[in-house]
């Protein structure tokens, strides 16, 4: 009897044993699984956080490289510019000395003849800058344009002075019709066209 | 008689529900163990990662800034080369302003 009972309670120990052990080894099977989730988890989220940050860094660096070639565009248009300018500034220096030269006579000629042109000659009157002391044969300007636009052609020079480093202004007598070929003007007028000539000039490659 | 049996398969019974008891503490001791374990791994792997991250990015950004400088630089260059070169066209360039607006007077 006390075999049985003996044998019994083994069984139950040995039951409760297994038991045991299963439980501790399903808790261990479950933890491996829990670290084995948290690892791939962390990963995922790890390779997101790198991904973004690489992502952002490079949207900054594309900034950074873009405003730095915008500035670089900007440092060689900023020399041609300056380099234009000074172009500007040498040939208006040298206009100022063109006028006292002797050859200044001749290109009032011209100017004065291509001012009476585009009126189409007439009765006009020409306005000379102050200091102007040049001796024209406007008769033979007069016949030039006359000439051309077929149409009887005087000139006067009026009283009246301007401020100018060079050049005329023509007008017709009822002063309708002006056109400014002071040097200052025509620099103005043809400024554009002058700025391209002279940029192929400066810059050709 | 019986009752001493009763009484002893009992005992054994008692016995074996503690160890199955224990082995439940142990079995969340465990898991608990291991959460707190996972939380530590994950912790320092967001932390090497913002590290890694944090590298990546100066990298990236230094390389870009001195891109960037060599970029500047050479426009500097090639501004101050402009200006060299166009030295002799300085001269040509001036003429034909002074020629344009004098009516072709000046050569």
């Amino acid at each position: 009897m006390s075999a049985d009972v003996e044998k019994i309670q083994k069984i139950i120990i040995k039951d409760a044993k297994e038991k045991a052990e299963g439980i501790v080894s399903k808790a261990r099977e479950k933890a491996q699984k829990i670290l084995d989730e948290a690892k791939e988890e962390a990963k995922k989220e790890a390779e997101e956080i790198i991904n973004k940050k690489k992502a952002e860094a490079e949207s900054q660096a594309r900034r950074i490289l873009s405003e730095a070639k915008l500035e670089a565009r900007l440092k060689i248009l900023n020399a041609k510019e300056q380099l234009i300018s000074e172009v500007f500034e040498e040939a208006i220096k040298r206009l100022k000395e063109f006028s006292q030269s002797t050859q200044y006579k001749t290109a009032l000629e011209n100017l004065i003849k291509d001012a009476a042109m585009i009126i189409g000659g007439g009765e006009l009157e020409i306005l000379f800058p102050e200091n102007t002391n040049v001796d024209l044969d406007l008769t033979r300007i007069s016949s030039e344009v006359e000439k051309q636009t077929r149409k009887s052609t005087s000139f006067t020079i009026s009283k009246d002075r301007i401020k100018s480093i060079g050049g005329v202004i023509v007008r017709s007598k009822d002063q309708l019709l002006t056109v400014d070929n002071t040097f200052e003007a025509r620099l103005e007028r043809l400024r554009e066209q002058l700025r391209v000539n002279i940029a192929n000039l400066l810059f050709k490659t | 008689m019986a009752s001493k049996l009763v009484e002893m398969i009992s005992e054994v019974e008692t016995r074996a529900k503690e160890m199955i008891s224990e082995a439940e503490k142990k079995a969340e001791e465990i898991i608990n163990e291991a959460k707190r374990e996972a939380e530590n791994i994950k912790e320092n792997i967001l932390k090497e990662a913002q590290v890694e991250a944090e590298k990546i990015w100066k990298d990236i950004l230094a390389r870009a800034e001195t891109e960037a400088k060599k970029i500047v630089e050479e426009a500097e260059k090639q501004a101050e080369k402009l200006r060299t070169e166009s030295h002799m066209q300085f001269e040509e360039a001036v003429k034909l302003i002074m020629n344009i607006i004098t009516g072709g007077v000046t050569s």
